[in-house]
């Protein structure tokens, strides 16, 4: 389980994350919904341990994958060794981070890639890479920072059935999105955010009997209070 | 050391090895040094074959036997001129003539009567391999006037002292091996430069060029204590730094081997165990550098930016390095505990062949040593800092 109470983060004079709180339960996939610039990042990476909040903590049972923002690869390593390097810095042993990189590969439909270095390698492909090394250790919970930002749409279509996937393996999957059918295609429950605040929590057909309207799109224009910065 | 430790080490040092262009480029660096120490040698072993024979063309010789008879009597070989004397002028000019000695018709008849008989040096003064045969040749007539001034004093009854009231003596002390000295001076600069080159790239890239392409938070996301983190970086860094170190020493090892290099009858040579000695002293500024360079990268904001400040940190030691070589400063004891500059103050001592106790040197080793421990442990907190995390 991943928690946020009352999280509070200022750079400067800009207060990116203003209030907060919030569950996502195990063997679910919760989305944090926002329009750009609402908080989600920050709030993961306080989330993750990356930004220490001013005010509020972070709760996370267990160990944590993290896919950040950015692929981040090393254009000179191979798609095995970039598996291999984030299995042997969650502390697994040579032996143990090479039978895990390999078993990742198979899972990930990663074998043509394996032992090509990242250079060449597409959009959809570096995502792969680096949600393996988010997964190398197995972890309990797992957050995903716009997981399928650039992907055309195969390469996103996979993304969502490797989410799905986590959840139903019992995990518990936060991942942020400003994107509304990624919501509908593989959300159990959903977060908004706008302007640093959580304005809405529960199942999307929960928001839909809140605001009293009968598609998700409508309801969220509604909760947020605006269209800007939505993707649909 | 932890196995985080290894695994970060092993990943940047696989990552840095496949990284051809920079590696080419402080290999580049690392043989600059001793290449311009080879040439500057080589030009000095060529200027001090002067005692050698000289040719000199001279025309109308026939005018003055006497003249051309001390000149071969003292090692000039004579030449008569390929051309008539006109086109004497015009062959110096083009530079086919180094220079000539031009005797005219009129010196037999001004010499027998005791006037002051013209012989012409034709050179050309903008060439600089012209200048030190010009000396010869000039203080050679010179020598041959006074030599028949003092006879024809004597012929007259007059002692040839009473001509010359004053006399100069000229007592160079410069040899060829102080001479070779000074172009060895250069040898610690290039040394202390050798330890800022190898690791300049490694340093920038696992530091700044991991945050710019944006693999910094993937890697911190880990959950890696910032300490193992850092010290496998620095690992890395300082094992390309030590080769590096390693080749240059090498490199100048085999400069001063030379065979060209026996005609300057110097001890120029470094014993092998002379550069061991050398290599040891150099060891901790070799795991200093990366760590402050690491450092200086983690400030920067960009690549590129963190590239011009470790360029500019290239020059530091030859400060240093330009007052100690040149101008003979005794080193003063808290100089022996300054990084660089204790580095070299040792390394001037081992050239000169003066012997340095075990304690100042480990005094010396353990002050580099104890400034790349704060380096790391400064950038280690960086890391925690999100600005630095962020590049912002």
């Amino acid at each position: 389980m991943i928690e946020a109470q009352g999280l509070q983060k200022r750079f400067g004079s800009k207060l990116a994350v203003e209030d907060v709180s919030f569950a996502a339960p195990d063997g679910c996939v919760t989305a944090l919904l926002g329009p750009n610039g609402a908080g989600k990042t920050t709030s993961l990476r306080i989330l993750y341990g990356l930004l220490r909040p001013d005010a509020g903590r972070a709760v996370v049972d267990g160990a944590l994958g993290v896919l950040p923002d950015s692929s981040g690869l090393y254009a000179r390593l191979t798609a095995r060794e970039h598996l291999r390097y984030a299995a042997r810095l969650q502390g697994l042993s040579m032996k143990e981070a090479e039978e895990r990189a390999g078993a990742m590969i198979d899972r990930l439909g990663m074998r043509e890639i394996a032992d090509r270095p990242a250079a060449g390698f597409s959009q959809g492909e570096r995502r792969k890479v680096a949600l393996g090394r988010a997964l190398i250790h197995d972890p309990r919970n797992v957050v995903l920072d716009e997981p399928t930002n650039g992907l055309d749409v195969p390469a996103t279509r996979a993304m969502r059935r490797q989410v799905r996937e986590l959840a139903e393996a019992g995990k518990c999957v936060l991942f942020s999105t400003h994107i509304l059918q990624e919501v509908a295609a593989v959300c159990d429950r959903v977060v908004v955010l706008a302007r640093g605040r959580v304005v809405a929590e529960g199942t999307p057909s929960e928001l839909l009997d809140r605001t009293g309207q009968t598609n998700l799109e409508d309801a969220f224009v509604q909760l947020i209070g605006t269209e800007e910065g939505l993707g649909a | 050391m932890t196995s985080k430790t290894l695994a970060v080490f092993t990943k940047e040092a696989l990552d840095a090895a496949r990284d051809r262009r920079s590696l080419s480029s402080a290999l580049i660096y690392s043989l600059f040094g001793p290449l311009v120490l080879a040439l500057a040698l080589g030009a000095l072993a060529r200027s001090t074959s002067d005692d050698g024979p000289l040719r000199l063309t001279v025309s109308g010789s026939e005018h003055a036997p006497s003249l051309i008879r001390y000149l071969e009597q003292n090692g000039v070989e004579v030449v008569r001129p390929p051309a008539p004397p006109a086109s004497i002028h015009s062959a110096v000019r083009s530079g086919d003539l180094l220079m000539a000695l031009m005797i005219p018709k009129d010196y037999t008849k001004d010499f027998r009567a005791s006037k002051p008989a013209r012989v012409e040096l034709v050179y050309d003064a903008s060439r600089s391999d012209s200048r030190s045969p010009v000396r010869r040749v000039e203080a050679l007539v010179q020598r041959y006037g006074t030599q028949i001034a003092g006879l024809r004093l004597a012929a007259r009854g007059v002692s040839p002292q009473v001509a010359q009231p004053v006399r100069l003596a000229q007592i160079d002390l410069s040899t060829a091996a102080s001479r070779a000295a000074l172009a060895l001076g250069t040898l610690p600069i290039f040394l202390l430069m050798a330890a800022f080159v190898s690791a300049m790239n490694i340093a920038i890239d696992t530091t700044a060029g991991e945050r710019e392409r944006g693999s910094l938070e993937p890697l911190l996301v880990h959950a890696v204590p910032r300490t193992d983190l850092v010290a496998g970086k620095w690992m890395a860094a300082s094992l390309f730094n030590l080769l590096g170190m390693a080749l240059t020493l090498l490199v100048s090892f085999l400069v001063l081997r030379w065979d060209r290099l026996e005609e300057l009858d110097v001890p120029v040579a470094l014993s092998p165990g002379d550069t061991l000695r050398l290599f040891g002293l150099l060891i901790p500024l070799a795991l200093f550098a990366p760590a402050l360079q690491m450092l200086i990268s983690l400030f920067a904001r960009s690549f590129k930016e963190a590239q011009t400040y470790l360029s500019l940190l290239i020059f530091v030691p030859v400060i240093p390095g330009f007052l100690f070589s040149f101008q003979r400063i005794d080193p003063e004891p808290w100089m022996r505990t300054v990084p660089v500059l204790a580095e070299q103050v040792l390394i001037s001592d081992l050239l000169r062949g003066q012997a340095v106790g075990p304690a100042i040197q480990l005094i010396a080793a353990g002050a580099t040593l104890l400034a790349a421990a704060i380096c790391l442990a400064v950038t280690a907190r960086m890391l925690s800092h999100e600005r630095i995390v962020l590049g912002r």
